[in-house]
């Protein structure tokens, strides 16, 4: 008996948490993965979350970007190999191959914290899954000396730039400008070598069309190399009958939850970055909007504008913001109220700000709340205080913050708990940083018709995406957060590129390029995170619906999907399974709510 | 505090009635003027702005009378003008500002110098108030005045470049500026500190200089005589590295010779320029830079294994975009070879059962063992170059801190061994003014320690307040089926005894289940910093987070049959928490009329858990399992029974996306 038993045993497939559908081709194995995990995919680690298939299955909202992951693993020198995906053919029309991006999940070398931490370790090098890249060979890994290298130009012009040097010899110069530099990825996918021993992640971004009829739709991506095909992936979607709402409080579904970063994204740091090129600029400021928004960073904070131009600027990041889709309503910067001379100067010593230069600040606040209103329309602007101030600053800011309340402005500040007690009165938005997201801290800021964002915990930096997903999302979420204000989205190390070119952090969730943005794990985790939030924003208004709905059948599945989001423990779910579990609530919900109208 | 109060007032008394204009309108003297000018500024270096802004009101009208003393030059008329007019644009008194430069530009016999400066002071206010092109506008206006000599042109452009530099802060609309003060062709002219601040720098918004800039400006700095060898070793190291960014080798080859040939630089840069000479010599000929090369080097140089190491460094910073690095990543890797220092490792233990708690510590034998005590502390953050100036730490003197630190490193020590219940770990921490510090509320630091089970896993963070025990736990990633949250786990209990703090720290077996050290190649990462009052000493000499420098914890082989104890152990703990999760997930959830999938829990639990309930009930005869027998099932069903929530949830995952999926129904 104990020895059928433990025979048994070792036949199942249950212990690595997955299910195996058995594929075994001959010239490769291919995984379906979970695209969010907290698992990184290495070359020589077949993946403990995944199932041995050659069928992905997807499920998304209708307009909901949707991410897909397998692996390959050849069993023998595959060569270049050219990976193409079809249209996806649903019963009642079809979703184009053009909506389906094939990415390779691009391995390299990064500091002794890499995927766990933003802080800097120069002194170990580990391989990490990040990069989502059409071209594999934009960046160039030597795994024996575990240095990086980063592609410069196209074609015959191309040549390869050390970026993994150590801190030690960084010099004296900034040496990258990655908006000049001709650093770029290919708009589709490149041929990918495959090599006997060495797996690769490959990522799918599928656009589900906001037209998109719900149900099954079907595809294909083929792997072909000269001129043979080697084998097939499945697809198989499915477009729920329903697109998502934007996200809103958990503690209150008539409140926005808030998605913004710290960024470079604007003109007067292109402009610098470009020697005033503007035209250049705008096209840059405008592709990295569209990569956050289709991350769902739904608005910027916007910086201090100090430059002769500065109304131009103002007017045109503005515009650039509503082309690319972002809200502008409420708008959070840009507002003069802070001010070094002023807080140094005069409020922090005790002294009186003279006369003429109160004035000067208030004539300048009035004409950038004015130039606002003209562009946008409305005066729903938050004015950013000192980052992170001690007592000493944030009070002596008083009358900065009273300026802009007179005005019928907001005030935004980083901050903490202790905060509360001499600072609660004059805060509007209040971020708080760290780990610990606390219900309590909630309240009490909600108690003052106040909001509270998160940033630090933990910044941008950490690969696992998982870790991204869950801190930005659900525990923000459940804890009855307003949002998410992290730092940042990139632009922290001197060369982007280097990782071990600093001794204190390694802030970034994407690389930046002459004419766009390198996608990351993290980053993807991040689109995941706030769509996290905009499920359950879905779950709670179709369960409001059910239980408004009279049935007592409506009313208890409705309730049962409230309690479902209640009783989640954000900590530590399965994500993956959470987000099924709700589409699972709202489809039982949406089947009820159809049968009690009929 | 009162004598302190009194001299003020009769100071500003004092000053009051120097700066009231006399009532028959009798003019200051220049000397009174002086006086109160210097008073003003000590005002405002004291903080008291407000003050200072009534006295500078005063000196204005001071001033105003002055500029109609017949016995006042015109030159001392408008340096005193142009003096108030500055304090007042900073106090933001712009009115009187106007008035004051009105009367200036007014004086009779006024000369184009004079003009200039006046016309540069509206500029001063103009930016000041926040009109950025009007204050350039102004200034050209100034610089445009005719009969301007070398040096009136040259501080029209001095204020130019303060605003660029200031107000701007674009070095890309200084470098024109300072182009057109060299431009005035004058070597009397101080031009070199504004191609330094050129040289040096940075927009607000990026830290972004164009190498074209930096190569200019080091280019002409370097051209004046009497540059201090310090600020010589500054620009030859940017001009170098500028000038191979730009590709311009021949000229970086000329730069590194000439700075080898300054035989008033440190030996280091010489080095450094040999260094990169013989690089850009190498990458012209494709070949590599022989260590024979760099040797001799060296000894030609006389220099020391501290200077190889900066020069190797510095060569390897100028040289790395040039050729992919190729010869800059040579001499990294010799410069980071001389300063390779072995990571302490400590061996951990195997006793029957450990002491328990800081009490059980304090009491025990081991603590008297050196074979468990563990001491190495070295400085927190030690830089690795220290480690090749030992000699000359040796000789040095040490401060009053450095001293009380010397205590801290002789009274601070780690103590570890393992049993079959986990891995238990004690601190000791010496506290040489104890009890006076705790009198004075002062606070005793910190204990902040890490732990990776292997590199490749999460690593755990926490910290002990050496004060009041409390221990926080920060987690760097999310739980999962791999990864468990200390928070859950770790035990922590802190103790004074005399003048000793003691923490004790226990780890579970339960919390590393799948991350046991023993048969494994790597050991356990590991760092212990105190944050002691004197300052931080770190087991591995690193920073906080600094992986790469952590030590590593080796483990003893456990006693014959002790693993299979401790697997067992693990086993019926496990088996404990599945038929826990097992009847509150399964039977309570996903069995119930509520809340429950019956098709779920036939097709996809019902199979599963028959198998495990199998598996568990070995376990109700442990003694006839074999080692091996236990080996294999602690590895098939640990995973399971630990984290049976995770097994749930990706089963779960499968079934849900399976059907959502499925050809057949509408995914409901």
């Amino acid at each position: 008996m104990k020895q059928q038993v433990l025979c048994r045993l070792l036949l199942l497939p249950v212990l690595a948490g997955c299910m195996v559908a058995s594929v075994a081709r001959a010239q490769y194995s291919s995984y379906a993965v979970p695209a969010i995990s907290n698992e990184k995919r290495l070359p020589d680690r077949l993946p403990q979350d995944g199932r041995l298939s050659d069928e992905l299955r997807a499920v998304g909202a209708q307009g909901e970007i949707v991410p897909a992951s397998f692996m390959i693993f050849p069993e023998r020198d595959l060569g270049a190999v050219q990976l193409t995906a079809s249209a996806l053919a649903g019963d009642q029309g079809s979703i184009p191959a053009a909506n389906v991006d094939i990415r390779v999940v691009k391995c390299w070398y990064q500091g002794g914290t890499g995927w766990h931490s933003y802080f800097a370790d120069s002194d170990r090098r580990v391989l990490i899954p990040e990069l989502l890249l059409h071209d594999e060979d934009l960046i160039r890994v030597d795994d024996e000396a575990e240095e990086n290298y980063v592609r410069l130009g196209d074609g015959d012009a191309a040549r390869y730039r050390w970026v993994s040097y150590p801190d030690q010899v960084k010099g004296a110069l900034p040496i990258f400008n990655h908006a000049l530099e001709p650093v770029a990825d290919s708009a589709e996918l490149q041929p990918v070598q495959l090599s006997e021993g060495s797996g690769k992640q490959f990522w799918l971004t599928l656009r589900i069309p906001e037209e998109a009829a719900a149900g099954l739709y079907t595809g294909t991506i083929s792997l072909a190399a000269g001129g043979e095909e080697l084998g097939r992936m499945t697809v198989t979607l499915r477009v729920l009958p329903f697109s998502l709402p934007p996200p809103r409080t958990w503690y209150d579904l008539e409140r926005d939850f808030l998605s913004t970063l710290y960024n470079h994204t604007n003109l007067d740091v292109m402009s610098e970055l470009l020697g005033e090129d503007r035209a250049a600029a705008e096209r840059k400021v405008l592709a990295e909007m569209k990569n956050l928004r289709d991350h769902n960073v739904d608005t910027l904070l916007l910086p201090r504008i100090q430059r002769r131009d500065a109304e131009e600027i103002m007017t045109r990041q503005l515009e650039l913001m509503q082309e690319a889709g972002m809200s502008t309503d409420p708008l959070i910067g840009f507002m003069q109220v802070y001010n070094w001379e002023l807080l140094y100067r005069y409020l922090m010593t005790g002294n009186e700000i003279p006369p003429g230069k109160w004035q000067q600040l208030v004539a300048q606040t009035e004409e950038q709340r004015a130039l606002i209103q003209k562009v946008l329309g409305h005066t729903n602007i938050y004015g950013i205080g000192w980052d992170e101030p001690g007592r000493s600053v944030l009070e002596a800011q008083l009358p900065l913050f009273a300026l802009l309340h007179d005005m019928g402005m907001k005030v935004y500040s980083t901050g903490k708990d202790t905060h509360f007690g001499y600072a609660g009165f004059n805060e509007d938005i209040v971020n708080y940083p760290g780990h610990e997201f606390k219900p309590e801290s909630a309240r009490k800021w909600h108690a003052m018709g106040a909001r509270i964002v998160s940033y630090a915990g933990p910044h941008t930096g950490p690969e696992n995406p998982d870790f991204i997903r869950r801190t930005h999302g659900f525990q923000l979420y459940k804890a009855d957060y307003d949002g998410s204000a992290n730092y940042r989205y990139y632009g922290y190390r001197r060369n982007i590129w280097n990782d071990f070119d600093s001794e204190s952090y390694r802030i970034c969730f994407v690389y930046p390029t002459r004419d766009g943005i390198i996608d990351t794990l993290h980053w993807e985790g991040f689109r995941e995170a706030i769509d996290d939030i905009r499920y359950a924003t879905k779950l709670c208004q179709v369960a409001n619906e059910a239980v408004a709905a009279g049935s007592a059948e409506a009313r208890y599945a409705g309730k049962k999907a409230l309690q479902y989001l209640a009783l989640l423990d954000q900590d530590s779910a399965d994500l993956n399974t959470v987000r099924l579990e709700i589409i699972d609530h709202i489809l039982r919900m949406q089947r009820i709510l159809e049968g009690d109208a009929k | 505090m009162i004598v302190k109060h009194v001299k003020t007032l009769i100071l500003m008394m004092g000053i009051l009635m120097l700066a009231q204009p006399t009532s028959g309108q009798e003019p200051m003297g220049w000397e009174a003027f002086q006086e109160l000018r210097k008073e003003a500024q000590q005002l405002q270096r004291d903080k008291r702005l407000d003050d200072a802004r009534e006295l500078h009101k005063r000196l204005n009208a001071a001033v105003l009378i002055m500029l109609d003393d017949p016995a006042l030059s015109l030159d001392r008329k408008v340096t005193a003008g142009l003096i108030v007019a500055d304090a007042l644009i900073n106090d933001g008194e712009y009115d009187s500002v106007l008035a004051l430069l009105e009367r200036l530009r007014a004086l009779p016999d006024i000369t184009a110098a004079g003009l200039a400066k006046i016309q540069c002071a509206f500029g001063d206010m103009a930016n000041s108030q926040g009109f950025q092109s009007k204050a350039a506008d102004l200034y050209e206006e100034a610089l445009a005045l005719p009969d301007l000599s070398a040096g009136d042109r040259f501080f029209v452009l001095g204020k130019m470049a303060t605003y660029c530099w200031r107000s701007v802060r674009d070095p890309e609309q200084l470098r024109p500026v300072v182009e057109r003060m060299l431009a005035l062709n004058d070597p009397s002219l101080n031009v070199r500190n504004w191609l330094r601040i050129l040289a040096t720098m940075q927009p607000p918004s990026t830290n972004w200089q164009r190498p074209e800039t930096v190569e200019f400006a080091w280019n002409h700095f370097l051209r004046y005589d009497g540059i201090s060898a310090k600020d010589r070793v500054t620009a030859f190291a940017g001009l170098i590295e500028a000038r191979v960014v730009l590709g311009m080798t021949p000229e970086a080859g000329q730069s590194a010779a000439a700075a080898l040939a300054d035989e008033e630089l440190p030996v280091a840069t010489r080095l450094m320029a040999e260094l990169v000479r013989l690089g850009l010599d190498a990458t012209a000929a494709g070949t590599a830079v022989q260590s024979t090369q760099v040797e001799a080097a060296k000894t030609s140089l006389q220099a020391e294994a501290l200077d190889l190491y900066h020069a190797l460094n510095g060569a390897a910073a100028a040289l790395k975009t040039l050729d992919e690095g190729r010869i800059a990543r040579g001499y990294a890797g010799q410069a980071e070879q001389l300063v390779a220092r072995p990571k302490p490792r400590y061996l951990c233990r195997y006793v029957e059962q450990a002491p328990l708690g800081a009490a059980g510590w304090f009491a025990s034998e081991l603590l008297a063992d050196p074979l468990y005590r563990e001491a190495r502390f070295l400085d927190y953050s030690q830089k690795d170059a220290d480690a090749l100036i030992l000699d000359v730490n040796a000789e040095r003197e040490v401060g009053a801190k450095e001293q009380d630190k010397a205590a801290y490193f002789e009274q601070t020590a780690f103590y570890m061994v393992y049993d079959k219940a986990g891995w238990h770990i004690f601190v000791l921490c010496g506290e040489p003014n104890l009890a006076a510090r705790q009198a004075n509320g002062e606070s005793l630091g910190a204990l902040e320690m890490y732990m990776a089970p292997t590199p490749d896993s999460p690593y755990y963070q926490w910290i002990v307040g050496l004060d009041d025990g409390e221990t926080s736990t920060y987690d760097w990633s999310s739980p999962h089926a791999g990864f468990r949250s200390a928070k859950e786990y770790l035990q922590a209990e802190t103790r004074i005894l005399g003048d000793r703090i003691g923490v004790y720290l226990f780890f579970p077996w339960e919390m590393l289940y799948d991350k046991l050290p023993f048969g494994v190649e790597s050991g356990w990462l590991f760092e212990t910093i105190r944050w002691s009052p004197a300052g931080g000493l770190s087991w591995s000499g690193g920073r906080v987070h600094n992986t790469g420098k952590w030590g590593s914890i080796e483990w003893e082989a456990p006693p014959d049959d002790a693993l299979s104890q401790l697997r067992l152990g693990l086993l019926r703990k496990g088996w404990q928490k599945y038929r826990k999760a097992s009847k509150e997930l399964v039977d309570n959830y996903w069995r119930s009329r509520d809340f429950g999938d019956p098709e779920f829990v036939s097709t996809r639990l019902d199979p599963a858990l028959e198998r495990f309930d199998q598996a568990g009930a070995l376990l109700q005869q442990p003694e006839g399992l074999s080692d091996a027998e236990i080996t294999r099932l602690a590895s098939e069903m640990l995973p399971v029974w630990h984290s049976f929530e995770y097994w749930l949830a990706a089963e779960r995952r499968d079934y849900l996306e399976q059907r959502l999926t499925a050809a057949e129904g509408d995914g409901r």
